[in-house]
């Protein structure tokens, strides 16, 4: 039997897990959580990402408090929906997304697969640097700084060439996504407004193009083809079996919660500017700047940092998933625990996704614009193709054995593809059709 | 293999406790078995893979358009 450094680092990791599981109480309980989250976390916190708050601070500019609280709340249950199921699968099989695709349904089907995971990654990625160097902008930092202390953050959680304290620095990371929930706090929110808006999802928006791109554009922030790949591999990467899914769905339930909380807070703090700042404002440092004379200075710069937080978390955890999917399908070592020398191709398209779409973004007269206008929508369009090979692989009784789907949790990822076809679909029609909403009031 | 040479065989013995055999980089090696996707699956895939192509193009125009 061969074993490597990958097994010892893994085996570390699991005896600690061996050894909280044998103490007794709350204590062993409490100790099990600490080593099992992580994935759950870190995936639902680093799609809290750039766009992500751009997208729910447009939503709280354009529509003030009202349909989209409960919406985004229910878009981060389908989000949780689909997360679980790449726990189980991860745990199950010990293999990455991109990995099974490509073996159980052959490369036809797997290269599609990564081509959509990496034009949708290098999208995203580019959009997380826009939105970095805008929230850096606020602080009058100049582009080229503000995206190298990003690449330096990126490279310094990658030091210890261990998944564990990879894992821990970028969780401490994109704790700082709370940061929107005191600004939304300053912002002197109205409660009784958010109540009413949570229990009965009014008042609506009207029934129009520009509804319809931020609907789907707040369903983006939330539901990812990259999620998929991260949580599955970095499943696989820490080390959990089957025995740890209990603790692998409260890891995803933790992370969707606290991520909910970050985007309702971005929601909450941008509402005041609701009929003074238009959806196309899409600069951070613009909504910072708008903020200002309701939050105070402190307020708008708690704004800006979050951006900036959002937009660093991002780029680690979506250049991760591009190179754990490279690997995966070129069959070379992908793992946070492999030393620079066993794992040269990993790092190196980590860090060169990263690298090439910081620069793109200090490439002067660029239509970044465009960029962050589709990156969600593209997120969503691209959701249905890639759930439906994750539906039929959590379904496969030979590689899932006796943690395959329940009934119950079909239903619901069934659910969730209509309901993300359908916004799809709807988006389409509109745009082919721009008179096809008028007769609904617009 | 060149990167096993410092692992002792106590090592050894001690990450087969514990991990599981399918967890092992060495296990992890061999492939899955392919399996074909039947009928219904197969039309569901590429009616969604047109979709997404379709859909592509209809929102980089529309975006493109606002751009400019």
């Amino acid at each position: 039997m061969v074993v490597t450094h990958e097994d010892l680092d893994r085996a570390y990791d699991r005896s600690r897990v061996s050894a909280a599981r044998r103490s007794l109480g709350l204590r062993g309980h409490v100790s099990l959580l600490w080593l099992l989250v992580g994935p759950g976390i870190l995936v639902m916190l680093g799609e809290n990402d750039g766009p992500s708050m751009l997208s729910y601070a447009a939503t709280g500019a354009k529509f003030g408090i009202g349909f989209f609280l409960p919406f985004v709340v229910l878009t981060f249950v389908m989000a949780l929906v689909v997360q679980e199921m790449t726990v189980r699968l991860g745990a199950a099989t010990h293999r990455g997304h991109a990995e099974l695709i490509f073996e159980r349904f052959g490369p036809f089907w797997g290269w599609f697969s990564v081509i959509d995971l990496s034009f949708g990654n290098f999208l995203t990625l580019v959009t997380e640097f826009i939105a970095i160097r805008a929230g850096f902008g606020y602080f009058g930092v100049p582009p080229w700084a503000a995206v190298l202390v990003a690449l330096v953050v990126l490279f310094s959680a990658l030091l210890s060439h261990r998944y564990w304290t990879w894992e821990r620095v970028t969780l401490a990371a994109a704790a700082c996504n709370l940061v929107f929930v005191p600004v939304a706090l300053m912002a002197h929110p109205q409660w009784g407004a958010i109540g009413h808006a949570m229990l009965t999802w009014t008042p609506l928006p009207h029934a129009n193009q520009e509804t319809l791109l931020i609907l789907l554009s707040d369903i983006g922030a939330t539901v990812t083809p990259w999620m998929l790949f991260f949580q599955q591999s970095a499943t696989v990467d820490k080390g959990l079996t089957t025995k740890d899914i209990r603790f692998g769905r409260i890891d995803t339930v933790l992370g969707a919660g606290l991520a909910a909380l970050a985007a309702l807070g971005a929601i909450i703090a941008t509402a005041p500017l609701f009929g003074h700042i238009g959806a196309a404002n899409f600069e951070a440092a613009q909504f910072a700047q708008a903020l200002e004379p309701v939050v105070g200075h402190i307020g708008a710069s708690l704004f800006a940092l979050g951006m900036i937080e959002a937009g660093i978390v991002a780029s680690i955890t979506i250049s991760t998933s591009s190179a754990y999917a490279f690997g995966e399908v070129a069959r070379q070592p992908h793992s946070l625990n492999l030393p620079v020398n066993q794992g040269k191709s990993f790092y190196a398209v980590l860090c060169l996704c990263a690298a090439v779409a910081a620069a793109i973004v200090l490439i002067p007269n660029l239509p970044l614009t465009f960029v962050v206008l589709v990156v969600n929508v593209v997120a969503v369009l691209a959701m249905p193709p890639a759930l439906v090979f994750l539906y039929l692989l959590v379904n496969d009784p030979q590689i899932m054995g006796d943690v395959r789907s329940p009934r119950w949790a079909n239903v619901l990822a069934a659910g969730v593809v209509v309901l993300l076809t359908a916004a799809g679909v709807l988006y389409g029609i509109s745009v082919v059709f721009p008179r096809a909403f008028t007769w609904l009031g617009s | 293999m060149e990167e096993t040479k410092h692992i002792s065989e106590e090592e050894v013995d001690w990450v087969l406790e514990n991990l599981e055999r399918d967890q092992l980089v060495q296990k992890k090696s061999a492939p899955v078995p392919r399996r074909q996707l039947r009928g219904g699956e197969l039309a569901l895939v590429w009616a969604l893979r047109i979709y997404l192509i379709f859909m592509m193009v209809v929102v980089f125009w529309q975006a493109w358009a606002a751009v400019r």
